[in-house]
């Protein structure tokens, strides 16, 4: 496997608090998504390049620690949490997909609008982050000799050391 | 409520997603996904029962009225279609099943055959320009990642064509949708048939709707277009390359119809004689670059091509009876193109090859498949009464009617040579003698393969020896097609369901 | 019992029968063959009730099988149908009987007579149906009945070769009727042939569209009964199994087309070209098969061209319009059918005892086969026409009405008294050959030792029916009384009443004989020339058929080639380029490029303008450039700079969106690239189009571009459309709780899409995954 890490220390150091800042960020993006420029895409988008910077500072092991799930179920619960939401308003004799709003009196934040829409749009965060980390990460952890095999056969990639999502078969080829 | 209607799409999705997560091949698993194409093929048989007194099912996505939020319209021709997609679906899931061990299942491949369906159901299902584009993309993307998934290394790289033609379809689709919308300021198909009504003669309508038979008939497989289709096709694991061939094309001729027969004026006529123009060189180049082909497959795929030039026939004469041929006609392709494709893995699993020349021997030593297969190449061909024989002299009927005497030429010449190429599989691998061919006909995995084909064979033994009810419901699938105006009054008139929900719960928060 | 019920029953025992045998066949191996005779015999009697029942009245029994297509299970009883039924009721009990004794135990008995009783399903089907349509579906069946037949023997290459020629031309001509059929519905508006013929008078069948119906239709019957241009699959149909010959090819399936003539008759002989067409078709036909058969010299082709050459007559016969004629059409039918049934079977059983088809390598076989012998000698008798036999009397009054149409007419009708006399001869001497040649003489040496002498039983069949052309021969008013009660609707009604074994010395008689003379002299002169001449190559017909299929192959892979679709490198740039040329034809033919509209180019655009002149730049940079850094980045500058539109027309949240999947789609290929060995760049820079290539590559890029622009001004030339943009603007706030009208239309108005479009990202994902992580399970095995 080859190494994708950043060389400079200085510059690992910088980017793990780079990633704080810039996932602060996402966040703020997301949660005014509804009523000013931003969304759970953009956000989702924000916070994948942030991780994936962090991915330049740390190494597999590390970033499979701190992300704790395969970025693919993070996809896929992203998946799940819209779905339900299309699908919610249909057990209350609402049309599929009908988005309902509440209005809430917070004490400290004053009047607050909430509403499924929300839920939907944090679906499409999900979907966005774990789908962007999911191809860079294959990428940056795909070796170097498989690549040599696609630049003598051009017939695409062999073997990667990723974790076995697709194939059980590789299994043997994680513990490298 | 019609929430129904979005269940053939939203169920696969989720279920897809769900073997995302569960996702170690198991008996369980399986018997999870089969479950649930019986329940929605169930639920495909209510909603086609409900379309028949109803016309046409309606549901606002949302609940925004139109033409501004999104539409699901189901009606009869829909209805069928979606049937028609969850029960090949199932027949070639199980024979998967059939085919494959557990440990040798991909764990991928259900799920995006659940994708894949859902793509396909939903464009069966949309009643939105732009909607149809997302279905579409769906559809691509699974079909894409499924050709790629189970291929050989080598085999890859010729599925990158088939992504790139039809990245480039939706490329014109999406520039199709915006001259649609330029033009009607509207993507809801029925605000965009009442608008259309007054643009037959508008020389950018007319470019645009030629563009679309274009852009479909990339997918259905008209003639210069369809290149791609038996260069891809083969390289697949048989019950997907059953869904593919049965299936996808047929997405094509189901949008042309719905976008020419109820969208865009009847009086708009160059898309209509263009369709009839490319019929013919459809069939009959399709049908004879069969007789070129050295595998089954090969011949099966240009056999379907071929076919396409009928329904087009039907599609370009544009009458409610040759529509209702098209459309039998699909009934019944669908079906008997996907049984031989599965008839042909059964032929590979016991002979071990689907080479004309080197196979043999099937009719000495298993008849039953012989039986199989020489039942749908008939109906292939359309010797009545089997299915394929109503639909074609529906649309002959139609085209003596116009009097396309050339079209009615092609068609007499496209099916002589359909049963000439289909009899050359026959003597290849059932009558010959090939002592160099050894039949394997260990183990029960081929019986089960043979019996999920048998399946679908029963089905067009079904559609055509009774095949009244079936041509009534083509009659009456084209018949609320025709009735325009029913479609557009029911759609653009439904109740405005947000605003009412947003009052009322304005309404209850006051008191 | 009611005659509706007593006709399907009839009908379809054979086809609930057929699957009976086939299961039986194991156990019952080939006595299976009783439980066939015995359906036979059964249908046949049941015929015979109906005969007595109707009194030779037509009836018609219809039920409802697909109203949606106008098809009815119709059918039609009358002197036709119920003949034919007869006929194909009692031969086939006879050929039964006979391959009961003919096959033998290795053969796949149970599927053969399956076949033969589906066949004979087929063929009753045929005949009583009343419904064009439904006679049609049952014609097929006869089709593909006897494709499984002639091909029993599969996997022989004649067997296959003649399958397939049957198949193919009766295929052919039988979708020709259909074509006819369907315009006939179009032309009369019904397919119910039972009133087509009961408004005969009234109905107009002159004209170019009844004309073409009756063309088409006729071109089925051609097919069918193998007249002259498709006379040549009967010869090659030969390789059947020599029961399914005597059968299909001479009492059954070759007569359907005489018999849809026969249907056909009253509702077309008034068109002008009805007696043409057919006259001189069914002549030909004779002609040809009569000399044809004196130029074969394997028995079952000999027979095939004499059963060509008589049905060319039985054909003809209907052209000539001649009631008087016609009235005798039965009895011409049946004096074939009982002659040329016998000599199949007698060629069957010489053809086993002897090891071979040459009839040059045979003789002396009467001793060894005496009652095949006798069998041979009466149908050889008749089929040569001499006195005593039915052939007799059929040609005699053949050419009675012959000379009294020519007198009467003139001209043409001469032509055809030749062409009869000339067949006459050819079919004496090849009857006297055949009979001499097999059955007297000395055997040949080296059969001498091989020869085994056929069964008792097996010669019965042939006997029996070669006896009857005796027994009606010298009486004929015997098969006049039978055959009275058949009426057949629109035509006639039978009387036999002038059938007479002897006439006098008219001149038909003095013909006749000078007939016999001319063909013992042209037998005599084969003989010397030891039957040497064979058919020309270049009139041989089949020839020319496989020809042409190998004619088709070549020109099918010609043509897949020159239209590269055997190319599956290529295909991507042709069907691009299909799409430009066709979508810019039609730019360039509806769209009036004289009304391009400028006005509405304003100042304020010059921005937006400057912004595409840099993309276009960077874009060409992307094509041009050899360094895949160098193209990238040019790449990502133009995704950079489109995302500048947005920023111009105040859409930030696209702005944003597009700038950030710019820089995420950059990293990725970053990563890809950096991981890419220097030596696959260098590689891919070899491949860059040339020449000629790069040429047609260039202009169909420009017209690419072309087609974009036109249709994009033509769009722009009108204000744009505000209609949903306005609603989502107005509602964003009030109905979806949002003021980012962009952020509501995702998520809420057309969350739908969104919801869609999130699946998308996840199922590209999987393919990437797939694509990366090559799949390493079973791939042989699993196609």
């Amino acid at each position: 496997m080859i190494d994708t890490r950043v060389k400079s220390p200085i510059l690992a150091f910088f980017i793990r608090y780079i990633f704080f800042f810039i996932t602060i960020f996402a966040v703020y993006i997301f949660l005014k998504g509804h009523n000013a420029p931003g969304g759970g895409f953009i956000a989702g988008i924000i916070f994948a390049i942030s991780l994936v910077i962090l991915n330049m500072a740390l190494s597999a092991d590390e970033m499979k620690q701190i992300l704790h799930y395969d970025p693919l179920q993070i996809a896929t619960t992203g998946l799940f949490i819209a779905y339900g939401t299309a699908i919610a308003p249909v057990f209350f004799g609402y049309p599929f997909m009908l988005h309902k709003m509440i209005h809430l009196h917070v004490p400290l934040l004053g009047n607050l609008h909430v509403g499924t829409p929300v839920l939907l749009d944090f679906g499409v965060f999900l979907v966005v982050v774990g789908v962007t980390t999911k191809m860079t990460f294959t990428f940056s952890h795909s070796s170097d000799s498989d690549i040599n095999t696609l630049a003598q056969d051009e017939s695409g990639l062999s073997n990667t050391n990723e974790e076995p999502v697709v194939a059980p078969t590789n299994e043997q080829a994680t513990t490298e | 409520m019609t929430n129904w209607i979005v269940l053939p799409t939203i169920l696969p999705l989720l279920l897809g997603s769900i073997l995302l997560v569960w996702r170690t091949p198991s008996v369980q698993r399986r018997w999870a996904s089969a479950l649930t194409f019986i329940g929605l093929i169930a639920v495909s048989k209510c909603l086609l029962w409900k379309t028949l007194s109803e016309k046409i099912l309606i549901l606002p996505m949302g609940g925004w009225k139109a033409p501004f939020g999104i539409f699901l319209s189901l009606d009869t021709l829909g209805a069928i279609m979606v049937t028609l997609a969850l029960g090949v679906s199932l027949a070639a899931l199980v024979y998967g099943f059939a085919q494959q061990s557990i440990e040798d299942e991909h764990p991928m491949r259900i799920p995006l055959i659940f994708f894949l369906v859902a793509g396909i159901n939903l464009s069966f299902t949309t009643g939105d320009f732009f909607n149809l584009f997302v279905a579409f993309e769906i559809m691509l993307i699974s079909s894409y990642s499924i050709l790629t998934l189970e291929i050989k290394e080598k085999d890859v790289r010729h599925a990158l064509p088939y992504l790139a033609i039809n990245l480039i379809g939706s490329a014109l689709f999406l520039c199709a949708g915006g001259i649609f919308y330029a033009l009607f300021g509207s993507l809801n198909f029925a605000d965009i048939a009442q608008l259309s009504a007054g643009y037959a003669n508008d020389p950018r309508l007319i470019v645009a709707s030629l563009m679309l038979v274009l852009i479909f008939g990339l997918k259905a497989g008209f003639f210069p277009l369809y290149y791609w289709m038996p260069n891809s096709y083969p390289s697949l694991p048989t019950p997907l390359a059953a869904i593919f061939a049965g299936l996808l094309t047929k997405v094509g001729i189901y949008v042309i119809i719905r976008i020419f027969v109820t969208v865009l004026p009847h009086t708009l006529l160059a898309p209509h004689q263009f369709i009839l123009i490319l019929a013919v060189p459809t069939m009959i180049i399709g049908i004879l670059s069969a007789l070129t082909q050295r595998t089954i497959r090969g011949v099966l795929c240009f056999n379907l091509v071929s076919h396409i030039g009928f329904m087009m026939v039907g599609i370009g004469i544009l009458t409610e009876q040759s529509i209702a041929a098209s459309i039998f006609y699909m009934m019944h392709h669908v079906l008997v193109i996907a049984s031989l494709f599965l008839i042909t893995g059964v032929v590979y699993r016991i002979s071990g090859t689907d080479e004309l020349e080197s196979g043999g021997n099937i009719w000495k030593k298993a008849p039953w498949v012989g039986v199989l297969f020489l039942v749908q190449a008939l109906a292939l061909t359309g010797i009545p009464p089997l299915s394929g024989f109503w639909g074609k002299a529906m649309i002959l009927q139609s085209a003596i009617e116009g009097s396309h005497w050339i079209l009615v030429g092609s068609i007499v010449i496209a099916s002589v040579l359909t049963l000439l190429s289909m009899i050359r599989i026959w003597f290849a691998f059932f009558w010959r003698d090939n002592p160099s061919t050894t039949l394997n006909l260990e183990g029960t995995g081929w019986k089960w393969m043979s019996l999920s084909a048998f399946a679908l064979v029963l089905c067009t033994l079904v559609i055509g020896f009774a095949a009244n009810p079936y041509i009534r419901l083509a009659q009456q699938a084209s018949s609320s097609l025709f009735d325009r105006d029913l479609t557009i009054n029911k759609v653009l008139s439904s109740p405005d369901i947000k605003s009412q929900s947003v009052h009322s719960e304005s309404n209850g928060g006051h008191h | 019992m009611a005659i509706e019920s007593l006709l399907l029953i009839a009908v379809f025992l054979p086809l609930f029968i057929a699957p009976v045998v086939g299961f039986f066949a194991r156990s019952l191996s080939l006595n299976v063959a009783w439980i066939g005779i015995g359906t036979a015999i059964t249908s046949a009697s049941l015929i015979g009730r109906i005969i007595k029942l109707t009194k030779g009245l037509p009836f018609v029994i219809s039920y409802n099988w697909v109203p949606a297509f106008d098809l009815q299970l119709s059918f039609l009883v009358d002197g036709l149908s119920l003949f034919f039924g007869l006929v194909i009721t009692c031969i086939g009990a006879f050929v039964l009987f006979y391959a009961r004794f003919y096959m033998s135990l290795k053969d796949e008995n149970g599927r053969f007579f399956a076949y033969l009783m589906l066949f004979m399903f087929a063929m009753l089907g045929t005949v009583f149906s009343n419904h064009l349509l439904l006679t049609f579906l049952f014609w097929e069946l006869t089709g593909v009945a006897s494709f499984l037949l002639i091909g029993f023997l599969y996997n022989k290459p004649e067997s296959q070769k003649g399958s397939l020629m049957a198949l193919i031309v009766t295929g052919t001509t039988g979708l020709v009727m259909l074509l006819g059929i369907l315009l006939a519905k179009s032309v009369f508006g019904t397919y119910d042939l039972s009133l087509l013929i009961a408004q005969r008078d009234s109905l107009v069948v002159v004209g170019a569209l009844p004309t073409a119906v009756m063309a088409l239709m006729l071109v089925g019957a051609f097919g069918k009964s193998a007249q002259f241009p498709f006379h040549f699959w009967l010869p090659n149909a030969m390789a059947a199994p020599t029961p399914v010959s005597s059968y299909l090819h001479s009492a059954a399936m070759v007569k359907l087309g005489i018999f849809l003539t026969a249907r056909l008759f009253p509702i077309f002989s008034h068109n002008p070209y009805w007696g043409d067409i057919i006259v001189t078709v069914g002549f030909i036909t004779m002609l040809i098969g009569a000399v044809y058969s004196i130029l074969s010299h394997d028995l079952k082709a000999i027979l095939a061209y004499t059963t060509v050459s008589q049905l060319g007559f039985l054909m003809g016969v209907y052209g000539l319009g001649h009631m008087q004629l016609l009235e005798h059409d039965f009895f011409h039918i049946l004096n074939h059918v009982f002659y040329k049934a016998s000599l199949f079977m007698v060629a069957g059983i010489v053809i086993h005892i002897v090891g071979t088809k040459d009839i040059r390598k045979m003789g002396g076989l009467f001793r060894i086969a005496p009652f095949a012998g006798m069998a041979t000698l009466f149908a050889c008798m008749a089929m040569a026409g001499l006195p005593g036999t039915m052939g007799f009397i059929s040609k005699e009054l053949m050419l009675e009405t012959l000379l009294h149409n020519a007198q009467s007419h003139g001209g043409i009708a001469w032509v055809w008294v030749g062409t009869i006399i000339m067949s006459a001869i050819c079919l004496f001497a090849t009857s006297l050959r055949f009979f001499k040649t097999l059955f007297m003489g000395t055997v040949p040496l080296d059969l001498k030792d091989s020869l085994h002498a056929p069964g008792l039983w097996i010669q019965l069949p042939p006997l029996v029916l070669a006896s009857c052309l005796i027994i009606f021969g010298l009486n004929p008013e015997l098969l006049g009384h039978a055959l009275a009660g058949l009426t057949v609707s629109g035509m006639h009604a039978i009387k036999m009443s002038h059938l007479a074994l002897w006439h006098g010395l008219t001149t038909p008689f003095l013909l006749s004989l000078t007939i016999s003379g001319l063909g013992v002299g042209l037998y005599t002169l084969f003989e010397r020339k030891h039957w040497q001449m064979e058919i020309p190559k270049q009139l041989r017909f089949d020839t020319a058929f496989n020809n042409g299929l190998e004619g088709l192959a070549t020109l099918s892979k010609r043509l897949h080639s020159w239209l590269r679709l055997d190319q599956s490198q290529d295909y991507l740039g042709i069907v691009i380029s299909y799409i430009v040329l066709m979508s810019s034809g039609f730019i360039l033919y509806y769209l009036p490029l004289s009304t391009i509209r400028f006005d509405w180019i304003r100042l304020e655009h010059i921005p937006a303008t400057v912004i595409g002149f840099v993309i276009c730049v960077f874009s060409i940079a992307v094509v041009t450039q050899k360094k895949w850094t160098t193209r990238l980045i040019a790449l990502s500058v133009v995704g950079f700079f489109i995302s500048f539109y947005f920023v111009i027309y105040r859409a930030p949240d696209l702005a944003l969106t597009q700038m950030l999947i710019e820089s995420v789609s950059l990293i990725l290929m970053l990563l890809l690239l950096s991981k890419i060995p220097k030596g696959m760049a260098i590689k891919e820079e070899a491949s860059v189009y040339t020449g000629a290539k790069k040429r047609v590559v260039l202009l169909i890029s420009v017209l690419s571009g072309f087609v974009m622009m036109i249709v994009l001004w033509f769009l722009l030339s009108d204000p744009p459309a505000t209609k949903l943009g306005d609603y989502f603007i107005d509602k964003t706030n009030s109905l979806a709780g949002g003021s980012n009208a962009v952020n509501t239309v995702v998520v809420d108005f057309r969350g739908f899409d969104t919801m869609g479009e999130i699946s998308v990202l996840v199922i590209a994902t999987l393919g990437i995954l797939g694509l990366l992580m090559r799949w390493q399970g079973p791939t042989e095995e699993s196609k």
